[in-house]
């Protein structure tokens, strides 16, 4: 048997040929990558798809030789035996292998919508290289994740259209119902992963019910934060005026909020030391009036404040009166750089 | 300076802050459509919303930000496993939808999403910002004492 290098060179040619032989298949070319995307997105990973083009490869190579004297590929049997014996699915097969690098990007992505594979394709499809497949079902027959399909009485056409193999879990229905569904289950379950990060001491639970009551949980519980701390903002002093608290929130979350999409979970990271200028002048209004309405405020404090505005300090030590020093482990240094006391 | 009720205060703090929020969102999600429909039409509309879409874009175009989304695409086969092993997932399925309801209700916009995937994701997002949200108001009012 051969397994050449030659196969970068031969392939394209043959390419050629063997789209000739599918052009009455063409109808089905543009129904395949979608179905396919979506199988493969099922599938999760393409590895054993990739392991199974070794296969075929090397048995469309086999193929080759009689093609190119001119031989028409002998029409199929259903149940054929894993010799390398020209079945009909292989001309197909050079269509995989130029599909193989777009499905190891499909493959990482997260699964596409699955539009319903055209319910002709899983009859046919079913009689995909039979061989090869026999082959690697062994191999990943155990893993669960993908199954070769069973042939389902074979057609006994002469032609195959160029469907894309459905991959279906071992055990399950392979119509397009529950191929949806289960391409909908896939989404879910990957959305859930991404929430049980998100929300702290998830990561140990399993199944969904309990995930989503720690979800709910979560979100009730910051929400009930918020209005404590909005409560505690009101109590704070009734003669300051929180009117313009809106812009300076609309910074400080939106940075946020991007810093933690960006690197999880992480608040006691988040440093004031990007904070922009305008949320630190509004901050420093605040601030002013809060001083100037409240009589009993530690001078201390209302000097540090006058001089760092006249010294303009790029950074506020973290050991400066408790005004500033906040509780949270990353010590609160403000780069104020053009405050301009109003 | 408000010399309104404790009450009245809190609530329009609580307001600006979910605005603020919602603002700094953008359009890439349900919820924040949801929170400034509600609250906008009560206090002083299109000034706030305005003032802090500008501030965004303000922020947007000094610093581009760009969010990722994750991507994972595992099935979670140990929670597939669970599940089919609660009595054969009848009664998990039960819960799931019961608890679906709830998460629906918390999260704003959430009773106009048809299917499961948005209201997950949406949730997604909520959190995040929730998160932003509680940490700028503690660190506010810690600044306050």
């Amino acid at each position: 048997m051969r397994h050449p290098s030659p196969p970068q060179q031969e392939l394209p040619t043959t390419g050629g040929e063997i789209q000739a032989a599918l052009i009455p298949a063409g109808a089905a070319g543009p129904a395949a990558p979608a179905s396919s995307a979506a199988g493969r997105g099922g599938g999760g990973s393409g590895g054993s798809f990739t392991a199974l083009l070794g296969l075929p490869t090397s048995q469309a190579m086999e193929l080759l030789l009689p093609r190119a004297t001119g031989a028409p590929p002998p029409p199929p049997a259903p149940a054929s035996a894993p010799a390398p014996a020209p079945a009909p699915t292989f001309p197909s097969d050079p269509h995989l292998v130029d599909r193989a690098a777009r499905f190891s990007a499909f493959a990482s992505a997260s699964p596409s919508p699955p539009s319903p594979p055209p319910p002709p394709a899983p009859p046919a499809g079913k009689r995909k290289p039979d061989p090869a497949d026999r082959a690697s079902k062994g191999k990943s027959a155990k893993k669960g994740k993908t199954a070769e399909e069973k042939p389902a009485g074979g057609d006994g056409e002469d032609e195959k259209p160029a469907y894309v193999h459905v991959r279906a879990r071992r055990g399950q229905a392979t119509d397009s119902h529950s191929l949806a569904e289960r391409a909908r289950r896939e989404k879910i379950n990957a959305r859930m992963e991404l929430l049980k990060e998100l929300v702290p001491g998830c990561s140990k639970v399993s199944g969904t019910a309990l995930v989503l009551d720690e979800i709910i949980n979560h979100v009730q519980s910051l929400q009930r934060q918020v209005e404590y701390l909005s409560m505690r903002l009101a109590a704070v002093n009734p003669r300051v005026d929180f009117g313009g608290l809106d812009s300076f929130l609309t910074t400080e979350c939106g940075r946020i909020a991007g810093l933690n999409c960006k690197n999880g979970i992480d608040l006691e990271q988040v440093t004031w030391s990007e904070m922009g200028v305008h949320g630190a002048r509004h901050l420093m209004q605040l601030q002013q009036q809060f001083w100037h309405g409240d009589l009993a405020h530690p001078h201390q404090a209302a000097s540090q404040w006058e001089k760092r505005v006249d010294g303009h300090l790029p950074v506020f030590s973290s050991s400066s009166p408790s005004l500033f020093g906040y509780d949270l482990t990353s010590s609160g240094k403000i780069a104020c750089n053009s405050i301009t006391p109003s | 300076m408000m010399m309104a009720s404790l009450h009245e205060r809190k609530r329009a703090i609580k307001s600006s802050a979910d605005i603020a929020m919602a603002t700094a969102r953008g359009a890439g999600a349900r919820w924040p459509r949801a929170i400034l429909a509600a609250l906008s039409s009560s206090s002083s509309p299109p000034g706030k919303a305005r003032r802090c879409k500008r501030i965004v874009r303000r922020c947007l175009r000094a610093r581009r930000s760009s969010r990722d989304g994750g991507g994972g695409a595992g099935a979670s086969s140990l929670a597939r496993s669970t599940a089919a092993m609660m009595s054969s997932g009848d009664m998990a399925r039960r819960l799931v939808r019961k608890r679906t309801k709830v998460l629906r209700k918390m999260i704003p916009g959430g009773e106009l999403l048809l299917d499961e995937v948005s209201l997950l994701h949406e949730a997604m997002d909520y959190v995040a910002h929730l998160h932003a949200q509680v940490d700028v108001l503690r660190r506010i009012s810690n600044a306050m004492q």
